[in-house]
């Protein structure tokens, strides 16, 4: 990702904004942009969502295969979270393999996923050591105003309990035909991000705060609560108090987030 | 007045007329080249465009960015257009020599500058001063980001729009005619006040009696201020 | 007979899908729709699903591809990974590179590239889900995108294509028409001079069904156009004071 130069009127102006205790875009200090949820929305995936996080639009597809399992898990399925930052969504996103940005994004995404051990893995082995499913999420940010790790993370849950697998036959995927078999799907992890601006946490930052944020992090909690991934961003510092402060006041936002995930009865492709 | 909105390849006149911006001829008849507004009001076929980028002109203000300095005897600055501009160090608002005092210690990457556009080679470099009535480095205040085709209705006819909201709010205003818009002023509530109408105007750029209504609005708005 | 290949393609007068053999999938186009775009447009056509986005005219990096005499262009295909049935490992292959060189040389001559010399127009075709016809839909979107982006150009763009499938010339072949069928034909125009900028084919057509199919798939474009300008309009409203 480029990054472009920080001009020092508008991160005069957000901090200014901030001191008195408000945000660029109206927002209080604790406020998701408007969220929107929208599953079902590619035919060819197996399970599909389209995330709005404000103006940032995020597309997961996840697309199911078969092969080999990992010879040290013989009975488990294979997950693959994969992001691409194509430029057609910003003017900041270049061309080319992935960078550090996109490998992150997936990572952090992934981390969530797979630490809240949402899908069951062992449900995906179709004969021990030789053939399991393997999952891949795909996440396609389409126009990129700021935090994409919440975006993309609620998308992937979104597309992940929207999926049913396809056909199997003789060990071969027949793609066109589906089956009415969801994905077992058994937690829905949700990451919240804040940001750290001139000694301010605010959850959500949108672009012209990510611009000018000194700090980020990024905590990933499941249906209970607990707490399942972290990251933590920027090339500045919390203090401890900050930390332990942003992750209990995540598990509000993280609630509030998972509200907006189609219930299984809509969750239907 | 009525004006046609035209796509382009659209048929705007035929025969023999002036040619303005937006349009190309092809035999006798002549097309729309951009998506816009046709006019025909000066005595040339012209298309006003509604939407595209900034292209620097000789003789317009503009609100720059500073990216950084070339060759140590001038600043890059980004003016929201397809070319950096450069701001030669004799260009400056006030005598500096770059051999005694580094550029990037007088002005700063991300630094923002009001400044005027002296010229544009036929290489398409484009040089801006800062040797004009009204140029200067910007601090404080905050910056918005209009469409540079909505400039013109927020700068109004004869600079009226702009001074009907200065003298309204007792703000300060610095419009660039690459969309970018500067609001000083000493509260935030007035500032916002002033955002919320170059909003308006932007959004309501193709309406007539602009002036009128969003004075209207200021004033009533002033009150709750 | 391929495996899964129907036994016949038209059905009394109607094609698989319930079409007439001379007409389009729906077409739906939306204009402006991406916030970070300097120009933008969402088309929806039979199943194809295709977002295609304008930057510029802008600096170009890097810099030795500038020309000094005229912008440009650069036009990028590519499919989402999940655009189509079997996952599609992400980034370029052989197939969205060349697609991406003939959709450039299709919208190239309407262009007015002169206006700005030592700049980029970048534009982003992204198939996010695919139904045959995905190079036609991605120059369709795309000169929607460059007109959104306020790009000075001759025309729009409109593409379609035409072919045979069972002995029939047919309209815009969707993917089952697509995989067994006999030839497809995809084509660009310019509207206003009827001139021909994108034309491939592949398949087998004698030289009658050939003509018959090249006049079908510029009736389809014309259809196409309309859709574009109304598009364009929809976006920026009809007529204003």
């Amino acid at each position: 990702m480029k990054h472009e130069i920080i001009v020092d009127v508008k991160r005069d102006h957000i901090l200014n904004l901030l001191n008195s205790g408000k945000r660029i875009d109206g927002r209080a200090f604790d406020e998701y942009r408007e969220v929107s949820v929208e599953v079902g929305i590619n035919q060819r995936a197996e399970g599909s969502a389209l995330v709005k996080l404000g103006r940032t639009q995020v597309m997961v597809g996840v697309k199911l295969s078969v092969g080999e399992p990992f010879p040290d898990m013989p009975d488990s399925g294979v997950l693959t979270t994969n992001a691409e930052l194509i430029p057609l969504a910003s003017p900041s996103f270049e061309r080319g393999p992935p960078d550090e940005d996109t490998v992150e994004l997936a990572r952090v995404v992934d981390r969530a996923i797979r630490e809240s051990r949402c899908i069951d893995l062992e449900k995906l082995c179709i004969s021990e050591g030789e053939l399991v499913w393997i999952v891949f999420i795909d996440l396609h940010p389409l126009d990129y105003d700021g935090n994409l790790f919440d975006a993309c993370t609620l998308g992937a849950i979104a597309a992940l309990k929207n999926a049913v697998f396809p056909k199997l036959e003789d060990g071969r995927v027949d793609y066109k035909t589906k089956t009415e078999e969801k994905l077992p799907i058994v937690d829905t992890p949700v990451e919240v991000t804040f940001a750290k601006i001139g000694g301010h946490i605010l959850v959500d930052p949108c672009l012209e705060e990510e611009e000018v944020l000194d700090a980020r992090l990024t905590v990933g909690y499941n249906e209970k609560g607990e707490i399942v991934a972290m990251q933590k961003g920027g090339s500045g510092t919390f203090t401890q108090e900050e930390i332990l402060d942003i992750v209990r006041r995540g598990r509000e936002k993280a609630e509030f987030l998972r509200k907006h995930l189609p219930g299984d009865a809509d969750g239907k492709n | 007045m009525e004006r046609k909105l035209v796509i382009p390849g659209e048929e705007v006149a035929a025969g023999k007329v002036k040619l303005g911006d937006g349009v190309y001829r092809e035999g006798e008849k002549v097309y729309a080249s951009v998506l816009g507004l046709l006019d025909t009001s000066r005595g040339l076929v012209r298309v006003i465009p509604l939407t595209g980028r900034y292209f620097p002109k000789v003789g317009d203000f503009v609100i720059g960015f500073v990216k950084g300095t070339v060759y140590e005897t001038a600043w890059e600055v980004d003016i929201n257009s397809p070319y950096l501009a450069i701001l030669n160090a004799g260009d400056y608002y006030r005598d500096v020599d770059p051999f005694r005092t580094p550029l990037q210690r007088v002005m700063s990457p991300g630094t923002t500058v009001y400044a005027y556009v002296r010229e544009v080679a036929p290489t398409r470099r484009i040089y801006i001063t800062m040797r004009q009535r009204g140029c200067r480095v910007i601090r404080g205040g905050r910056l918005i980001q209009i469409s540079p085709a909505k400039v013109p209705r927020v700068i109004g006819r004869k600079r009226s729009m702009i001074s009907m909201i200065v003298k309204e709010t007792g703000c300060k205003l610095l419009v660039g005619q690459n969309g970018r818009v500067w609001i000083g002023g000493r509260n935030a509530k007035t500032a916002d006040l002033v955002e919320r109408a170059i909003r308006k105007i932007e959004a309501e750029a193709h309406t007539s009696g602009l002036t009128d209504r969003i004075k209207e609005m200021i004033v009533k708005e002033r009150e709750r201020v | 007979m391929k495996a899964g290949e129907p036994e016949e393609f038209i059905i009394d007068g109607k094609r698989l899908d319930g079409r007439r053999v001379d007409e389009l999938r729906p077409l739906k186009i939306e204009a402006g729709v991406l916030k970070r775009a300097d120009g933008s447009a969402y088309l929806e056509w039979g199943g194809n699903r295709v977002l295609a986005a304008c930057y510029g005219p802008r600096e170009i990096h890097p810099r030795h591809e500038a020309n000094p005499q005229r912008a440009v262009l650069r036009t990028y295909y590519s499919m989402a990974p999940f655009s189509v049935y079997e996952r599609k490992r992400p980034g370029p292959d052989r197939r969205s590179m060349e697609i991406s060189k003939v959709t450039r040389q299709a919208l190239e001559s309407v262009v007015f590239t002169h206006l700005y010399p030592m700049t980029a127009i970048d534009v982003y075709i992204e198939i996010l889900q695919a139904q045959a016809g995905t190079r036609c839909a991605g120059i369709t979107a795309a000169s929607v995108a460059l007109a959104d982006a306020g790009i000075p150009m001759k025309d729009l763009v409109p593409a379609c294509a035409a072919g045979k499938v069972g002995g029939h010339i047919v309209l815009d072949l969707f993917d089952i028409e697509d995989n067994y069928g006999e030839a497809d034909l995809p084509v660009a125009i310019v509207p206003r001079t009827g001139e021909v900028s994108l034309l491939q084919m592949d398949g087998n057509l004698t030289q009658e069904e050939f003509e018959q199919a090249f006049k079908l798939a510029i009736k389809g474009c014309m259809q196409v156009y309309e859709k574009q300008k109304e598009a364009l309009r929809r976006r920026y409203g009809g007529s204003q004071e």
